[in-house]
């Protein structure tokens, strides 16, 4: 029983680091898209984001494709993770948006958490910190009650050979 | 060990219980209980925080019926159920002293603020430490339950005017929200249900505490009873 318990808060603990590793699933991105002659583009177009660990590393850890997203004066906004789920601990990252049909290379900009995520990374702390004391509390009075059992079954055990000799 | 024969099943049946409720008592925290809307995810905090300040006190209010049925009948079970709720309370007062600041640094920019709701309930915190630490520094079993049990009873003393305190006094800490009305329905239950597991955990851990108090007590007479 005990056992199953220690497994269970061993379980919850795992949980929330998981929890906590999937923090940030939909991000809200807004842009600004320019046509080739620098003028704001009006229209539809596909977008692909890309995010990347350093500004100049080749392989990006998350990518995704909007299609035909509306841009209007050349303002657009978009989910990030909505197409492909994002399942990132933001700290800091770079994110790289093309549209489609253009050979430039893309550039990227530094991103980081938001406040939301922020304030989630106390939550996380908070609740592993509470189910964390509160199994190690557990495992502590368990183990001293074995320790205690063991030693009251040698006690008992020298005592009956006591009478015996 | 008449008393752990006794009361097996129905601890066994509360253990199963609590591992249940743990289970469900995350999902309603993290996903079905609603985003508040000025603080956000943080305000889940709530969630277990307040629980552990209930525990605590529930802890604390053990310890004063069971000092003052000590000192009434002078029975040696009795101090062994006080001493052990007076540890899970300090343990469950420390998280709420934990989790406090880990909830007040987003929300009020800072992690301590000596306003008379956070000051009195570590002026409580000390009291239990210390009550505690009373019974290593006298030998006298028997000395150091009585001198415990006192203790205990003046110590609980703090417990309502803690609970009082936000309506004596100016306090940044927030209103209770309980009795106000403050929460949506889905949050009432969450926090419901999560009353209900942590009084559940205090139930368990006092059982389990209370038997090793009671092992403890069992070698120590052992010991004594091979030396003479």
């Amino acid at each position: 029983m005990k056992s199953t318990l220690g497994l269970v808060f061993v379980l919850l603990g795992m949980f929330s680091l998981d929890l906590q590793a999937q923090t940030a699933r939909l991000v809200h991105y807004q842009g600004t898209l320019l046509d080739s002659d620098g003028a704001p583009f009006t229209g539809t177009t596909d977008l692909h984001f890309a995010i990347y660990t350093r500004p100049m590393a080749q392989q990006p850890i998350w990518s995704e494709t909007h299609r035909n997203v509306p841009v209007n004066e050349g303002r657009y906004e978009v989910l990030l993770g909505s197409e492909n789920p994002l399942s990132l601990s933001f700290y800091e990252y770079y994110l790289e948006v093309k549209a489609a049909g253009t050979d430039q290379p893309a550039q990227r900009v530094p991103i980081a958490g938001s406040g939301f995520n922020y304030r989630m990374q106390f939550l996380f702390a908070a609740y592993t910190i509470v189910w964390l004391a509160i199994f190690l509390y557990l495992v502590t009075i368990t183990r001293r009650q074995k320790k205690i059992i063991s030693e009251l079954e040698l006690l008992a055990q020298s005592s009956s050979s006591q009478v015996t000799t | 060990m008449q008393l752990q024969s006794r009361f097996e099943r129905p601890v066994r049946a509360v253990g199963y219980l609590l591992l249940a409720a743990m289970v469900v008592n995350l999902y309603l925290i993290f996903f079905f209980a609603p985003e508040e809307r000025s603080m956000g995810q943080i305000q889940k905090i709530f969630y277990f925080h307040v629980p552990c300040a209930w525990v605590s006190f529930l802890a604390f209010f053990v310890v004063f019926v069971y000092s003052i049925a000590y000192l009434w009948k002078k029975e040696r079970r009795y101090d062994l159920i006080a001493h052990s709720a007076g540890e899970i309370g300090v343990v469950f007062a420390t998280l709420v002293l934990i989790t406090g600041p880990i909830w007040a640094r987003p929300v009020w920019n800072t992690w301590w603020e000596w306003s008379p709701r956070l000051t009195l309930f570590l002026v409580l915190w000390f009291i239990f430490v210390a009550y505690l630490m009373l019974r290593g520094f006298v030998e006298d079993k028997e000395k150091a339950a009585r001198f415990s049990a006192v203790f205990g009873i003046v110590g609980f003393l703090d417990v309502p005017i803690v609970y009082l305190s936000i309506r004596l006094w100016r306090d940044i800490h927030p209103s209770p929200v309980v009795r106000e009305g403050g929460l949506a329905p889905d949050m009432w239950v969450a926090f419901g249900f999560s009353l209900f597991t942590f009084t559940l955990l205090f139930i368990y851990l006092l059982y389990l505490r209370v038997q090793l108090q009671k092992s403890e007590v069992a070698l120590s007479d052992l010991k004594r009873q091979l030396v003479y």
